[in-house]
């Protein structure tokens, strides 16, 4: 389980406070939903989630994140990517190679996987969301809907755990989410533990809880 | 004011995007225009500013080729919001932002401040005319540059997935300003998935289907 | 011709070494024209690339006139009564330059006939450490992505009624400034933005990665390797 307890969050020290004592659990074989205005600090929780604060961008955190009891903060970023897979909402600061199968094979070659089960993972994730037509094609000549799905499926590749999906879809357009949709319900059967900050209430549906961050605070949404 | 497409055929290196396409769009009104992803929808309103080169066709602007008229000129007649409209503010603060075109090019008139104030004012933005560009909520920041394309009195605006950043708050306000400047008058293209938020602006809609065929829907 | 990446990346490490080291303008001609050679033969667009780098060659043959005036040791070339206006030297190093430059624009052309991927490839087939070859072409990569930043800041400084032709020169300084402070802040924020994702995707992860793809050179290629080899070891020797 991913793991945020009593966690206070600010930028500096004599910064504002952003949360106060928020309480939220990624749970394996469930879906949760975080809404919230802009600027209240979805993205930030994320980044926290997956420890890119504070091995990255700097903050003061109190409390405890942890991932299966392990405190986030102990472990180095790239041993986190093994657990958690994350994609933030602009696509161009998250594709590196030149055509849509290189993108998602990347991953899976740092994982120094074999050929063959590269290729079988790269064919499959290819028709899961719909990007034969597309696998050689350069991602940044894309649009911005095909380069957030050839982002996801390039997170989704690499079979991690947990996935956190920071407005990763916004400008997806309806029938790719609904392709979305029957993946994450699909990776929910598995097992994995899934957060995903969306406004367009594309997912309401699919979540098993949802939760609304205001004012610093988690209010739970029925 | 008149924008009319005739026989545009447009393909990036390798990927045919449109085909002997013919448009003709009224500037009163209000247009809503979808697709799937990769049909060319961002192209289209690129085309239209001129911002790209058709392979062939003209794209005309009141009977003159729009790639003949000078960008700042087009941007006086048409108001165009970037699908990532962050690369439209310059300024760190809120009043510089909307006063700096005008210092730059020696057009300042008087009452030019009170006039800034009062478009950010009807457009509902709360923050105060010195606040740091830096420090604003996405939908203040669209807020902001929206109102620096007004300051201009363009007739038409194209406005990018205005609310593909927007939280629902945000795309609520962000409809009603938009209901205010229609009844004013401004025609507008408005490029979205959002079809709630389309349906609830727009009286024409037109959608790019595969190939790049136009279609009213 | 579909040539392996490590032929060109080899073929181009041998031809720019050998245009630093050469200063004869004759060998340095032979170097173009080789360079233009193997251009053609990978199919590598020279004119088009020629011309869409028109700025670039303004620029060199400012360059080449600036080493002419600077120059003026050496026997005359060029006179006006007493006043030597151009001299051997100065003309000498000026073709030098723009002979120099073309062969670069050259080998660049050549590489960019071969995706970034496979060059990382053929890098790390050349037992270049895979984390130098990545870095390498990422930031190569990036200079179209900071070009089309740099255009769409100025499409939309355009659009808002700023005519940079028309702005008077004491206001110039300012204008860059509304132009390059947005593009380098956000340069500054995609770099770690992708600095995080790439850690996310799990790079450097294990010591040793995998390759989904391997590189296996052919005839064609060895035969064409044997004869850069062969043309550099004659041409270092004349």
């Amino acid at each position: 389980m991913l793991t945020a307890q009593s966690l206070t969050f600010r930028f500096a020290e004599h910064g504002s406070l952003l949360f106060e004592n928020l309480n939220l659990s990624i749970s394996p074989g469930r879906i949760t939903l975080l809404q919230g205005e802009s600027g209240s600090g979805k993205s930030t929780l994320c980044r926290i989630l997956c420890a890119v604060i504070p091995h990255v961008i700097q903050g003061i955190i109190q409390g405890n994140v942890s991932l299966d009891g392990t405190p986030l903060q102990d472990m180095p970023l790239v041993l986190i990517s093994q657990w958690i897979g994350v994609a933030f909402q602009n696509p161009d600061t998250q594709l590196f190679m030149p055509t849509v199968e290189h993108e998602i094979v990347f991953g899976l070659e740092n994982q120094a996987l074999s050929k063959p089960e590269m290729t079988e993972i790269l064919n499959l994730t290819l028709r899961d969301y719909g990007l034969e037509g597309i696998r050689h094609t350069d991602p940044r000549q894309c649009s911005g809907g095909e380069k957030q799905l050839i982002v996801f499926a390039s997170v989704a590749a690499m079979n991690r755990p947990y996935l956190i999906l920071d407005e990763a879809f916004s400008q997806v357009d309806p029938a790719n989410c609904a392709r979305i949709r029957e993946q994450l319900g699909f990776y929910k059967q598995q097992g994995k533990g899934i957060l995903v900050v969306d406004h367009r209430h594309v997912f309401d549906q699919l979540a098993d809880e949802a939760y609304c961050l205001e004012a610093g605070r988690l209010r739970r949404i029925d | 004011m008149q924008i009319k497409l005739d026989a545009v055929s447009f393909a990036y290196p390798g990927r045919p995007v449109f085909e002997d396409l013919n448009l003709s769009i009224d500037c009163r009104q209000v247009i809503g225009l979808t697709g799937s992803n990769g049909c060319g929808k961002t192209t289209l309103g690129k085309l239209i500013m001129g911002f790209l080169p058709p392979s062939r066709g003209s794209i005309c602007l009141d009977q003159v080729p729009v790639r003949s008229i000078p960008l700042w000129e087009i941007g006086r007649r048409i108001g165009y919001l970037f699908q990532n409209f962050t690369c439209q503010l310059f300024s760190s603060t809120v009043l510089a932002e909307l006063l700096f075109p005008f210092e730059l090019m020696n057009r300042q008139l008087p009452g030019m401040e009170e006039k800034c104030l009062a478009l950010l004012q009807s457009l509902n933005f709360k923050p105060n005319a010195n606040a740091s560009t830096f420090t604003l909520s996405m939908g203040e920041k669209q807020r902001l540059v929206l109102a620096s394309l007004l300051i201009s009195q363009p007739s038409f605006l194209i406005l990018d997935e205005p609310t593909a950043s927007l939280d629902s708050r945000s795309t609520q306000s962000l409809l009603e300003i938009l209901e205010n400047q229609k009844a004013a008058g401004v025609g507008m293209l408005v490029i979205s998935h959002d079809r709630v938020f389309l349906d609830a602006l727009c009286d024409r809609f037109l959608t790019i289907e595969t190939g790049g065929i136009l279609r009213a829907t | 011709m579909r040539l392996d990446p490590r032929v060109k990346l080899i073929t181009v490490c041998l031809l720019t070494t050998l245009a630093v080291i050469k200063t004869d303008l004759v060998n340095l001609a032979e170097i173009s024209l080789i360079c233009l050679l193997f251009a053609w033969l990978v199919k590598y667009p020279i004119i088009s690339g020629l011309l869409k780098m028109k700025r670039l060659l303004a620029t060199f043959l400012m360059i080449f006139l600036l080493q002419i005036m600077f120059n003026r040791s050496g026997v005359p070339f060029l006179s006006v009564g007493r006043v030597v206006l151009v001299t051997v030297t100065g003309l000498d190093l000026g073709i030098q330059f723009v002979l120099r430059m073309l062969i670069l624009i050259f080998c660049a052309g050549i590489l960019s006939t071969s995706h970034s991927r496979d060059l990382i490839q053929g890098l790390v087939q050349l037992k270049i450490p895979y984390v130098i070859a990545f870095m390498v072409t990422i930031a190569i990569s990036y200079i179209p992505l900071l070009n089309k930043e740099i255009h769409d800041t100025v499409t939309a400084l355009n659009l808002r009624g700023v005519n940079l032709k028309r702005i008077a020169i004491s206001k110039k300084i300012r204008t860059f400034s509304y132009l390059f402070v947005p593009v380098i802040m956000h340069t500054l924020e995609q770099a770690q933005d992708l600095s995080i994702s790439l850690e996310m995707r799990g790079f450097r992860l294990k010591r040793q990665r995998t390759s989904w793809k391997n590189l296996r050179m052919n005839a064609a290629d060895i035969l064409l390797l044997a004869l850069s080899g062969a043309i550099f070891g004659l041409m270092l020797f004349i």
